[in-house]
């Protein structure tokens, strides 16, 4: 129900890096991966050391006219992982971001 | 007489939208605006944070602004059950209306009209629930006659407490939050 996904930034975190609600940053992993600019929510909902987004978004094919470029894909960002060799399960907690504000 | 009003249990209210959809579908509401929508009320700081969740609308006000500012007449408080309504054949877009409402509850339609919340009269009419009522999944929806006194709608307000929006308007809008 929603246009675009946010990047959900604790609000004291956000004023740290000079960032309010409404401004456009990408995010960086350790791997060198840049995602597509996104949306931030400065807000008290999350704690310091996390970012959130809602998955699904940051669709790059134009075949996707609604979902063309809006909003950023957090597994794209997802880069180190590993499998579970039995039931495929995924162990995904161990990836990071920062912000690049120039967009 | 009949007045008609809404009592929202802010406790059951998930914000799931359903509300929002049905009532997009049941009045075909024009892609890009909402007669409904989801607010999500957040006070305080990390980690000490309350949040309330509304389903909000049209607040069908006793003293709506939105019907004294509009120079045809054609925003107008209907006769059954205080509901306020538009008679888009004698709009003329000139907007007041949209400006008056403290709520930001009405849009202009791209047809030309000013457009909202209508209790979904044509349903009520025929003795059914508005659309976001009856679709909700928690049951957090009431509709009904605030001056039947043995109404859900009465039985509730006088078992819980309750809250309106922005009272200071001077409004009396008629739409209740349970708390």
């Amino acid at each position: 129900m929603m246009n675009e996904n946010e990047i959900w930034i604790n609000a004291d975190i956000a004023d740290r890096y000079g960032l309010k609600s409404g401004d456009f940053i990408k995010l960086q992993n350790p791997d060198g991966i840049i995602s597509n600019k996104i949306k931030v929510k400065a807000t008290e909902r999350i704690r310091t050391d996390c970012v959130y987004m809602v998955h699904g978004f940051g669709h790059n094919s134009k075949m996707l006219k609604r979902a063309y470029m809006k909003g950023a894909s957090d597994s794209q960002l997802i880069t180190k992982y590993k499998t579970d060799p039995l039931m495929g399960g995924t162990g995904m907690n161990v990836n990071f971001v920062t912000f690049v504000t120039e967009v | 007489m009949a007045r008609f009003v809404m009592v929202i249990d802010t406790k059951k209210c998930v914000g799931c939208m359903d509300c929002v959809v049905a009532c997009k579908t049941e009045n075909d509401v024009p892609e890009g605006f909402n007669r409904d929508w989801i607010v999500q009320d957040v006070n305080g700081k990390f980690p000490s944070l309350n949040m309330e969740i509304r389903s909000e609308r049209c607040n069908h006000c006793d003293n709506p602004p939105c019907v004294t500012c509009c120079p045809t007449g054609a925003s107008h408080v209907h006769d059954l059950g205080g509901v306020v309504l538009v008679e888009y054949n004698e709009c003329i877009g000139c907007k007041a209306c949209i400006a008056s409402c403290p709520y930001d509850a009405r849009f202009v339609n791209p047809e030309g009209y000013a457009d909202k919340c209508t209790f979904c009269i044509h349903r009520v009419e025929k003795g059914e629930d508005p659309a976001c009522v009856s679709v909700c999944p928690t049951h957090c929806m009431y509709f009904g006659d605030i001056e039947d006194p043995n109404s859900k709608v009465s039985l509730l307000l006088k078992q819980r407490k309750y809250h309106n929006l922005k009272p200071e308007a001077g409004t009396k809008p008629h739409i209740y939050y349970l708390v």
